[in-house]
């Protein structure tokens, strides 16, 4: 029983691990070889390169969506989140204080900024 | 543009009162032209005079039914894009957009088919290759049905008529995004 519901899992995984690299090879694709400006495929790239612990990659491609839309604080708090994974809270603090100037109600933002001051003490 | 050649328009409606067949061409392209500036109410009273004065032409059912669409009458654009479709089987465009108000309705079946008869008289006409935006539409019946890979086939039959559009190859890696969600669920 065990060792069925343990290959059931290692399937699922394998699934999971398959259509992440679909994903990640299609929204490659698009900013690669169609429109190396498409804010939507560079956004979902770094969402799940951040998901896969591809801090560096991820934080690479969150910094070129907020040129593409500056004024966007969903993008910046992503940005100021990769920050906190990579254990840089002062670059987090600063671009979660971009995205409360642009959405000062922005409780999500208000979160990560109390977490990113609390590991920075 | 647009603004001027309502002004156009204008005149052409002022000028050419006589012909039936005129006064239902100029007001079936005021009709559309209303719409393209937003002036949807101005629009569907356009096309409704079209419609009055030529009921067995198709194409004024149509646009009113896109200009239905945008002021979220979904039921009443049904209605006009089935009257299009009565005058003329042979539109795909018909087939489309009649799928397009199934899908805004969530008739999610009925979108499928009138989709899929699109692609078929396309195909009996020997260009299927004319309009990626029918299997596209299609995909994204079937992503919001979670039939995935129905959804990947379409876009990427969408993907094979125009490679360049980066909304195509997006909704693909959407489509893998939701697997991926599915599964961890």
């Amino acid at each position: 029983m065990k060792h069925k519901k343990r290959a059931h899992l290692d399937t699922i995984f394998t699934q999971v691990q398959e259509y992440v690299e679909s994903a990640l090879s299609t929204f490659s694709h698009v900013i690669q070889n169609v429109k190396e400006d498409h804010f939507e495929s560079r956004y979902h790239l770094a969402i799940l390169l951040h998901q896969t612990y591809n801090f560096g990659d991820s934080l690479q491609h969150f910094k070129k969506a907020a040129l593409l839309r500056p004024k966007d604080h969903t993008v910046l708090l992503q940005l100021a989140i990769v920050y906190f994974d990579l254990g840089d809270y002062d670059m987090c603090i600063e671009h979660i204080e971009t995205a409360l100037a642009e959405s000062p109600h922005y409780v999500d933002a208000l979160f990560y900024m109390g977490m990113a001051k609390l590991r920075n003490k | 543009m647009y603004e001027e050649a309502n002004e156009d328009f204008k005149l052409a409606f002022k000028e050419f009162q006589n012909d039936i067949t005129t006064k239902y061409f100029i007001r079936s392209n005021m009709g559309i032209n209303l719409r393209l500036i937003g002036k949807y109410e101005e629009s569907a009273d356009m096309l409704r005079q079209a419609v009055e004065l030529q009921p067995s032409r198709p194409g004024a059912y149509n646009n009113l039914g896109l200009t239905c669409i945008e002021m979220g009458e979904v039921n009443e654009a049904i209605a006009h894009f089935e009257k299009a479709i009565k005058f003329d089987t042979s539109a795909a465009i018909y087939y489309n957009n009649l799928g397009l108000a199934f899908f805004n309705n969530c008739q999610y079946k009925d979108a499928v088919i009138q989709f899929d008869t699109a692609k078929k008289i396309n195909l009996e006409k020997d260009v299927p290759y004319e309009d990626p935006t029918i299997a596209f539409n299609l995909a994204n019946v079937y992503l919001t049905q979670k039939k995935f890979f129905e959804a990947l086939e379409s876009y990427q039959e969408a993907i094979m008529i125009h490679d360049m559009n980066p909304k195509y190859w997006h909704h693909k890696g959407i489509v893998y995004e939701a697997m991926i969600k599915d599964l961890e669920e």
